[in-house]
């Protein structure tokens, strides 16, 4: 249900809750955990420091650097893209989308995006590779696409967020967004909450305890814990943290996959303002041959696949021999897939990067809309994971996704209830201890980031008067996001994949014109129209769907009659690495006239010869 | 029960209450007009005269509208829900007793028409509705009662671009289907530059006939206006080029990039598929503002239960959803059953149909967002339909393949001019032409005299379900003193209506928030849902006890709340349900 007004909690309740607040904080223990946003250890960049940062490159590099507005979140705040590209024409270049921060949580990929925004603009016009790339191709990047959400990490208490500002009555009792967390033991920092409870279904897992997993019955296994995201029950409805501040998650927010009635789903696809600028974007701009998206999706360590059975996609008839309709897409088409995979291929050369935790799909997120919405060539790569050496990481669940376990789901029970339904289309998981990845990161992050995993402290707590309640586990934002140590790193690697990945955009060239005399006054003028770049012009699917252009050749005559062939024609996909499509037309015209032969693609550049009928 | 023995039953009751109806207005005064006795089911003397035999561009909705405001203040509010793709206001009438209750929190219909440009009569049939029910409240109780209950939200037309330029410019029956906002059809870069062209200046969109011994079509016997195919292996003598048009942008090809083209009903979230699925589903879901201006208007007004979206044609009463794995719940399955069953009464010729079943899939249409996403039960009624030209059901029309129906209607009763004969002209491409054919407003929109008792019918359906909508209201209250300065209240609250105040799909999907029944004139010390009145079984409400949750009160149904209060009242019940309405009673 949407709120209608902001801030809906009434003084009453507030009041309330202030009290009960007061109430609980009479900590036991204060534990002093080093804050994890600190500058030294996450040197990551807030909503001011990106704009200062961008106001930066447009001065600096105003030949290349312009800042196009994408929306204003419902919080207030501008979603920008950087558009690098050399002086006028950028529009009409084939361009590369870069996609950042629609899962608010993953502040990594917005350092990404600004990194190579950064330095590709200072090395243009030094670095002849970057130069001639920019001449060529032009380049979008999102820097933050839900900045509402990632705000969450620069305030305090931090906590994941992953949802916009708009109000929204998530548990549906006519109040909006009443009941968020609270920092119960004073740490800066939200984290969960365990409540002693023998009738709780959770324990704590034997090999290391500060580690909770579910009870399985099955196994004779008894639960001694509830859990749940630290706080308090605000609006006295028993559930906790069920309707915290925020609406619309932007990575759940596009077409593709969207499912309805979720938490953070809207009420309906590209009902956030952010989430319809980046849908509108790709209209605006027809020249977006490809999009790298930034976030918990992946399609570059495991590169999707076409299946079969899955992707029946056509008119039929059901059993009753009623009328049926084509069916939705579930899996990329055949076409596609070897491009897909080369390209993952690529990223796994150039970063080094061979394995890491899989990715599913969550709805109506950025990458998938990107392929099976707008028609575009689309990759995804969360960029960072906790490097766990002894896996070989196929395995990772879901759990290290950033998808489960937000401080946004009212409990851990519900939190492992919202997994993600739709299956990624890869290789089947295999079935394995669920607390196997989160040791290692448990592991990692104590070696590597003190404070990362907050100890549990036992606080006194008004809803659970007679039970001990603790408060602990990682802390927000950690295992999504690389500490300063990482993270020079991350950006070499992704700037390096970024820039190979703009230079695998469709070029179109024509080639070999010739003009025949058939008789004196009627020649046949051929042409090859060739891709040189290594995508081709369009994806199978960009080639169903209707909105990505097709090449466009066209015959520009001084006079002369078209007797064979169209003067305009389109070409469906050409493919890359040199390959082409001929193409040829019979004049009638005066010898000597010319005639111009052009090639154009808003996603491939144009091409063009003046010829002379002789 | 089968479906005809159904059927039967649903006429017959229909029947029985149409009768009690009549009994009712009859026994208003008969009102003779100087000169006329009055006849009945129309205003003897209107405040706002208005013509239903013509159709309406935007600027004289606007002028009926504000009259009808001005002449019933307390009555019909005028506004506009959003502005179109061109800046149009999106008109809307909110009808119903201002000076009863809060408009906005009665029980609501939501009425729309004409998203598809061409299938303009739902303006003129939701207008009408706004306007009768404007001029005859104070003549009919029944209606002046619907007023009191209801609030009637009607756009006349949620794409008003598009009825401009079907009635500004020259086109066919079927253009444009889509709104105005230029697409790029035929994927040249180029936006509506290949439109359909008049090529005879005569205003109309016809058809573009080539004579040709080798053509595959021929003259009918009949009426020379028409042309027939020729059989198999029958000579013809003539070609059919199309409709009116040249090619405008010199590919080759005639009208392929015409004015929009999407499909204004295709482009809704619930289960919207990109175009390389359906066909006109545009670029994402809600890209149009139309789209758009009326989700919003729905989402902010939760007192909607209702809905019904105008078409044209073929006289279908059809409901979602409009896919086979899309879901409607068997108990809002029956409340649509019944509407339609009193719809295919009210509405003869039409038939009511589940629409991927009986008509065709459709993926993002509107009627199924408004069920599926906001849980609101939904009609879309496709007006007029052949039945209507001779009152003769299809296979009784014309057998003469020399014939059609619509031209021997319009020979015997429009006199032929609902056809352009057969006009020479010089294309630029194919030379010496003819252009003729069925003018825009025939075949789908109304002949004149025949459109008041179209509007009629169908604002009688759509009334009838207007009717049918939750109303909640607090049946009976019983106080008993329990001792120790207690009181035990217990409440029965019924809701009067066919309709649940929450469908299924509403509660599924948890989309309005329950009804809630409190208790005022004392201290609640426990509240309870009496689960089975009949054994006296009680669920306690632990928190806020004094104002009852319940999922949905069922048609014709009751929920029993009871309250243990310190006080020996009086108390009051109030039963505030987001789709079913606010009432109060006290004892």
């Amino acid at each position: 249900m949407r709120g209608t007004q902001a801030g809906g909690t009434p003084g009453r309740l507030r009041r309330a809750i202030e009290k009960r607040l007061l109430a609980a904080f009479i900590p036991g223990i204060v534990m002093l955990v080093p804050a994890l946003h600190a500058q030294d250890t996450y040197p990551y960049h807030d909503d001011d420091a990106l704009s200062s940062a961008v106001r930066e490159m447009e001065s600096r590099h105003g030949n290349l650097v312009q800042v196009l507005e994408v929306a204003t979140t419902p919080g207030g705040t501008a979603v920008r893209a950087v558009r690098l590209g050399a002086g006028e024409g950028a529009e009409n270049r084939p361009a590369l989308l870069v996609v950042a921060g629609a899962y608010g949580p993953h502040l990594v990929g917005t350092e990404v995006a600004l990194h190579v925004a950064q330095s590709l603009a200072s090395r243009y016009g030094s670095d002849s590779t970057i130069t001639r790339l920019l001449d060529r191709i032009t380049m979008y990047l999102v820097l933050s696409a839900n900045p509402d959400a990632a705000a969450a990490f620069f305030e305090r208490p931090q906590r994941e967020r992953t949802r916009n500002a708009s109000p929204y009555d998530d548990d549906r009792d006519a109040e909006v967004d009443e009941d968020g967390p609270e920092d119960l033991d004073g740490n800066g920092l939200i984290t969960m909450m365990r409540v002693l409870d023998p009738a709780g279904e959770w324990l704590a897992d034997p090999e290391n305890p500060e580690l909770m997993r579910k009870a399985d019955p099955v196994k004779g296994e008894i639960g001694s814990y509830r859990v749940y995201v630290e706080g308090i029950d605000n609006d006295g409805d028993e559930a906790w943290k069920e309707d915290p501040p925020g609406g619309i998650d932007v990575n759940r927010n596009l077409p593709y996959g969207y499912e309805f009635f979720p938490e953070g789903a809207g009420l309906y696809p590209v009902e956030a303002p952010e989430a319809r600028g980046i849908a509108q974007f790709y209209l605006d701009h027809p020249n977006i041959a490809a999009v790298y998206v930034l976030g918990p999706q992946d399609n570059l360590l495991e590169a999707w696949e076409h299946e079969r059975e899955r992707s029946a996609a056509g008119a039929g008839e059901d059993g009753a021999g009623r009328r049926r309709s084509r069916r939705p897409l579930t899996s990329v088409l055949e076409v596609d897939e070897p491009y897909f995979a080369e390209v993952a291929r690529t990223f796994r050369e150039i970063t080094g990067l061979e394995s890491g935790p899989s990715s599913a799909p969550s709805s109506g997120d950025v990458l998938g809309s990107a392929y099976y919405d707008m028609g575009r060539w689309s990759f995804g790569s969360r960029a960072w994971w906790i490097p766990t050496a002894d896996d070989d990481s196929e395995e990772a669940p879901e759990a290290a996704t950033g998808e489960r376990e937000t401080a946004e789901e009212d409990s851990a029970e519900a939190a492992e209830a919202a997994e993600p339904k739709r299956s990624h289309p890869g290789k089947a998981e295999k079935e394995k201890d669920p607390l196997e990845i989160e040791r290692r990161e448990l592991r990692w992050l104590r070696e590597n980031v003190p404070g990362s995993f907050v100890d549990w402290v036992e606080v006194s707590h008004p809803d659970f008067p007679d039970r001990t309640v603790e408060v602990g586990g990682f802390a927000p934002f950690a295992r999504l996001n690389p500490p300063a140590s990482e993270l020079d790193s991350v950006l070499a690697r992704q700037e390096r994949f970024i820039v190979a990945l703009a230079g695998l955009l469709p070029s179109v060239t024509l080639r070999d014109v010739e003009v025949e005399s058939l008789s004196d006054g009627v020649y046949r003028i051929k042409a090859r129209v060739a891709n040189e770049g290594f995508l081709p012009t369009l994806s199978g699917l960009g080639e169903l769907a209707r909105w990505p252009r097709r090449v466009r050749v066209e015959v520009v005559t001084d006079g002369q009659e078209v007797a064979s062939g169209q003067a305009v024609q389109l070409l469906g996909a050409i493919p890359g690495s040199g390959q082409g499509e001929d193409v040829e037309w019979v004049l009638i015209g005066r010898a000597g006239s010319r005639v111009t032969i052009r090639a154009s693609s808003p996603v491939a550049g144009q091409s063009s010869q003046t010829v002379t009928l002789r | 029960m089968s479906p005809t023995a159904g059927r039967l039953a649903g006429r017959v009751a229909a029947v029985v209450a149409m009768a009690s109806l009549a009994a009712v207005m009859t026994a208003g005064p008969a009102i003779a007009q100087a000169g006329a006795l009055a006849a009945l089911g129309s205003p003897p003397d209107p405040k706002v005269p208005v013509s239903w035999d013509r159709y309406y561009d935007h600027a004289a909705v606007e002028d009926i509208g504000r009259r009808l405001e001005d002449a019933y203040p307390d009555r019909c509010r005028f506004g506009s829900i959003g502005k179109s793709y061109e800046g149009r206001d999106i008109w809307l009438l909110t009808v119903t007793n201002f000076r009863v209750g809060d408009a906005d929190r009665k029980p609501a219909m939501y009425i729309d028409g004409n998203i598809h440009s061409n299938e303009i009569q739902g303006q003129e049939i939701a207008l009408y509705t706004a306007w009768y029910l404007c001029e005859m409240a104070d003549r009919v109780p029944w209606v002046s009662d619907l007023l009191d209950d209801r609030t009637m939200y009607i756009v006349p037309t949620i794409n008003p671009d598009g009825r401009a330029a079907f009635i500004d410019s020259p086109n066919t029956p079927s253009s444009p289907r889509s709104g105005v906002a230029p697409r790029d059809d035929d994927g040249d870069g180029l936006f509506d530059e290949d439109d359909l062209d008049d090529l005879d200046g005569d205003g109309h969109i016809t058809m573009m006939r080539r004579k040709d011994p080798n053509g595959r079509w021929l003259v009918s016997r009949e009426d020379p206006r028409l042309m027939i195919r020729a059989r198999p292996d029958e000579p013809g003598e003539y070609e059919i080029l199309g409709y009116e048009g040249f090619d405008n942008d010199n590919d080759g090809r005639v009208n392929e990039d015409r004015t929009g083209y999407y499909d204004p009903n295709r482009n809704w979230p619930w289960l919207w598929q990109p175009q390389y699925v359906q066909s006109g589903a545009d670029t994402y879901p809600t890209s149009l503002p139309e789209t758009r201006a009326v989700i919003d208007f729905v989402v902010n007004h939760e007192n909607i239960a209702g809905a019904q979206t105008y078409h044209n044609s073929g006289g279908m009463i059809l409901r979602g959803p409009g896919q086979a794995e899309d879901v409607v719940h068997p108990s809002d399955v029956r409340v649509y059953d019944r509407i339609g069953e009193i719809g295919e009464t009210i509405l003869p010729g039409y038939r009511y149909m589940v629409l991927w079943s009986d008509l065709y899939p459709v993926w993002g249409g509107e009627l199924d967002w408004f069920y599926g996403a906001r849980g609101i039960l939904t009609f879309s009624n496709e007006l007029w339909t052949s039945y209507n030209y001779f009152r003769t059901e299809r296979d009784e029309q014309i057998p003469d393949r020399h014939d059609r129906i619509d031209y021997r209607f319009d020979r015997l009763l429009l006199f032929g001019e609902a056809v352009v004969p057969w006009t020479p002209i010089d294309h630029p491409t194919y030379g010496p032409i003819e252009v003729g054919g069925v003018k825009k407003q025939y075949t789908r929109a109304i002949p004149g005299f025949m459109l008041p008792e179209e509007a009629h019918r169908n604002m009688a359906f759509t009334l009838f379900q207007a009717h049918q909508l939750p109303l909640a209201k607090v049946d009976s209250i019983a106080v008993r003193q329990i001792g120790q300065g207690l009181s035990e209240v217990t409440a029965i609250v019924a809701n009067k209506r066919l309709a649940p105040t929450h469908t299924q799909q509403d509660q599924d999907h948890r989309i309005s928030r329950p009804d809630w029944i409190s208790l005022a004139g004392g201290d609640v010390v426990a509240g309870f849902v009496v689960a089975d009145p009949l054994q006296d079984i009680a669920v306690e409400q632990k928190r806020r006890p004094e104002r009852i949750e319940v999922e949905s009160i069922p048609g014709m149904g009751t929920v029993t709340v009871r309250w243990i209060v310190r006080g020996s009242g009086p108390f009051t019940v109030t039963v505030d349900s987001p789709k079913g309405g606010v009432h109060s009673l006290s004892k």
